[in-house]
């Protein structure tokens, strides 16, 4: 590796462990399951989240943030900062409850006592934009669509970008692809497995998440980079020799782009496809080290 | 004749040979020395402590024979072995539940012991003949999801009875095949007999052939015997520990609900698969990195886990991961040792490898957690240990790597493509 990439890497990962300090910026509570009593006069930073327990605020305690229900149950007798926000769960908001911004229920059980104060409005249903499929909203097809072009269109950028400073070593991780898919696939499979759960795991500790998020970008760099070596190869079969490496980058990861966008729209076997063909790039890109070594099976190796 | 005759005979040998270790030895035993006998733990772990240093010593022992003789036509006296081992292990499955003594249970131990110890080596030498080298991966992915698929899927009980019941007869039935294929004179078997003297089967993976037909191992074989030793080793220290707090237990491997355990089972069979594709792409040392890095990834996610109130229902990604990790050493541990061996040298090295690393390992961590337990080294701190055992491990692997890179390569082709 060259001093200048040695150097970037240094200071990338100098920034990222910069960012981790426990400033507040990522302060937060998330509670998976257990009893909790939060006594009066305790402050919970940030945003309270709670999956599973149950919680009681006393009196006399303060959220700063909002607070989130995904299930378990929740009492508050204390004070909220921000929105409080149930899509499961029970939520119980005792008579000394005081919230400091708008009550929104999409789900589970509520229990409101008429004396609590709610600062904010009281939402409740389709209404309160709280409900589990207000997290993740149903698109049109024609939305679909759109969002399948667009994203088709940046990839065959960057895919562009890549084959002008890159050439040689998006040729490595297509021939990666295309000699060992099945290596690519297994290896993609199990880098995206520990790779996902490791990101779980530095996002869990609150003051590792720029690392996580830093992980994550990485992650998604890799699947567009190989992506972008299949499209290469691609451009390479429909233009031929007849457009410049660039283009043919462009031009081809474009329409494997949206084809792979567009199979993804399938009902049923849409995400399965897109799962495979992000572990079988990634694979591809880790199997030669995005793009650094030419890869050979261990298998017709000798030493 | 094509590989897939001899390919299904073994897997079908050593996956039935592996649930049996995995559910009866490793658990049923376990269940009738606590529940039926009422033994103490201390007990049952000088028990098993016998049963692991016998099996490895009766192993060794058999091996280096089977070695000595430098018979290369053994397929069938192999087979024999296998046909009396099944045999034993049938009139033990059948007679265990009866057993109510310590004494009776010194000897059931002792006597699995000494079937384990003839039958693994004589199971594992018949790779030569059986596998050819290009689908050895192949081989021990489909052993390790036959084997861990129904022991984590479907058996929801680990108790004796449960075990002795549902295997007595698939081994009687075992037995009569293996009866006909060991003495009956059939053409299938000679054919098979005689393929480790082709350069597909008989020199492993890590065997080179130099000019002149020498053969020469390229693989450190301590070095692998150490790597392997630290998988069964951390695996075992963190395992036992786990199988000891219900909450982890109960609510994965032996939850009432089917769905969690299926859910384990087939991330046992699809890391396997993975394992398989993956063992002949990765330099083996880059498997034992991810190996290493995913336990101490798993040990730190159970012990982040310990830290809260451990009631309810836990999350599956750390049973899910450890499943992982437990399947891709296995299917390095069924085929690393025949790639590391000449028919000559097979049942010596796979006798040494499981019972240096794989029995020696198990024995010395069970021991070691229960000595830990005992010695009131709370859960939190147990798991934290382990996790920084499997970092150790994962830093000197990484470390081999390091300085055995650059070190490469030209193929003998004919064994990559499985010409003979």
């Amino acid at each position: 590796m060259n001093r200048a990439r040695l150097s970037g890497l240094f200071v990338l990962a100098a920034l990222a462990l910069g960012a981790c300090q426990p400033t507040g910026a990522y302060s937060g509570t998330l509670v998976l399951e257990g009893r909790h009593n939060y006594d009066s006069g305790r402050t919970l930073e940030g945003a309270f989240i709670m999956l599973d327990g149950r919680v009681r605020l006393e009196r006399g305690a303060r959220v700063t943030g909002p607070v989130f229900l995904l299930g378990g149950e929740l009492e508050v007798a204390g004070r909220v900062d921000g929105d409080v926000s149930a899509i499961g769960g029970v939520l119980i908001v005792g008579p000394t409850a005081d919230l400091g911004g708008n009550l929104r229920v999409g789900g589970g059980e509520l229990d409101l006592s008429p004396r609590a104060e709610v600062a904010g409005q009281t939402l409740t249903g389709a209404a309160s934009g709280a409900r589990p499929e207000d997290l993740f909203p149903r698109r049109s097809l024609r939305e679909g669509i759109v969002r399948a072009v667009i994203s088709a269109l940046l990839l065959a950028k960057y895919a562009s970008l890549a084959a002008r400073f890159f050439p040689r070593s998006l040729d490595r991780v297509a021939r990666a692809a295309r000699s060992e898919p099945l290596a690519a696939a297994a290896m993609g499979l199990l880098a995206g497995v520990v790779g996902l759960t490791l990101w779980v795991v530095l996002a869990f500790t609150l003051i590792l998440i720029p690392v996580a998020l830093i992980g994550l970008l990485i992650g998604f760099l890799a699947i567009g980079y190989g992506w972008t070596a299949l499209g290469t190869v691609l451009g390479r079969t429909l233009a031929g020799r007849a457009r410049s490496v660039p283009q043919r980058a462009f031009w081809g990861t474009l329409v494997f782009g949206l084809v792979l966008n567009l199979l993804a729209l399938l009902p049923y076997v849409g995400g399965l496809i897109a799962l495979t063909a992000a572990a079988y790039s990634l694979g591809a890109v880790m199997l030669t080290r995005f793009g650094l070594r030419e890869f050979v099976p261990a298998g017709s190796r000798l030493i | 004749m094509g590989p897939i005759p001899g390919m299904l005979l073994f897997i079908a040998l050593m996956a039935a040979g592996y649930y049996y270790n995995l559910t009866f030895v490793q658990f049923g035993l376990l269940d009738l020395g606590k529940r039926l006998i009422g033994l103490r733990e201390a007990e049952i772990a000088r028990c098993m402590a016998l049963l692991a240093g016998l099996t490895a010593g009766i192993a060794v022992g058999v091996g280096l024979g089977m070695s000595r003789r430098n018979s290369r036509c053994l397929l069938r006296t192999r087979l024999k072995l296998i046909f009396c081992a099944v045999v034993a292990q049938a009139v033990l499955t059948r007679l265990a539940p009866a057993v109510r003594s310590e004494t009776g249970y010194l000897g059931l131990v002792a006597a699995t012991a000494l079937v384990l110890g003839v039958g693994v080596p004589a199971t594992f030498g018949l790779t030569v003949d059986l596998v050819p080298v290009r689908l050895r991966g192949l081989a021990g992915a489909l052993i390790t999801g036959l084997a861990y698929f129904p022991a984590v899927a479907v058996s929801p009980d680990w108790n004796i009875d449960q075990f002795s019941a549902g295997m007595l007869w698939p081994m009687l039935l075992g037995a009569v095949a293996l009866a006909g294929l060991a003495f009956l004179p059939l053409r299938f078997v000679d054919r098979l007999a005689g393929q480790h003297s082709r350069p597909d089967y008989g020199p492993g993976r890590f065997i080179q052939v130099e000019p002149g037909g020498r053969l020469r191992l390229r693989r450190g074989l301590p070095t692998l015997l150490v790597l392997m030793f630290g998988v069964f080793f951390v695996d075992s220290l963190g395992f036992v520990r786990l199988a000891d707090t219900p909450f982890f237990f109960e609510t994965a491997w032996q939850s009432p609900e089917p769905g969690p355990r299926i859910v384990i089972g087939l991330a046992h069979v699809i890391a396997a698969l993975v394992a398989g594709v993956l063992y002949s792409a990765l330099d083996e040392k880059e498997l034992f990195l991810w190996i290493f890095g995913i336990f101490a990834l798993v040990h730190l996610m159970s012990a982040l886990t310990a830290r809260l109130p451990l009631t309810g229902t836990s999350p599956l990604g750390m049973p899910v991961l450890y499943a992982v990790a437990v399947s891709l050493y296995t299917v390095v541990n069924f085929a690393l040792w025949a790639d590391l061996s000449t028919p000559e040298t097979i049942d010596r090295n796979a006798a040494l490898g499981v019972a240096l690393s794989a029995w020696t390992a198990t024995f010395l961590s069970t021991a070691l957690a229960l000595q830990m337990r005992l010695s009131g080294v709370d859960l939190e701190t147990h798991l934290r240990l382990v996790d920084s055992v499997a970092l150790l491990f994962f830093l000197l692997v990484g470390l081999l790597i390091f300085f055995s890179s650059g070190r490469v390569v030209r193929p003998d082709p004919r064994v990559m493509k499985g010409e003979p």
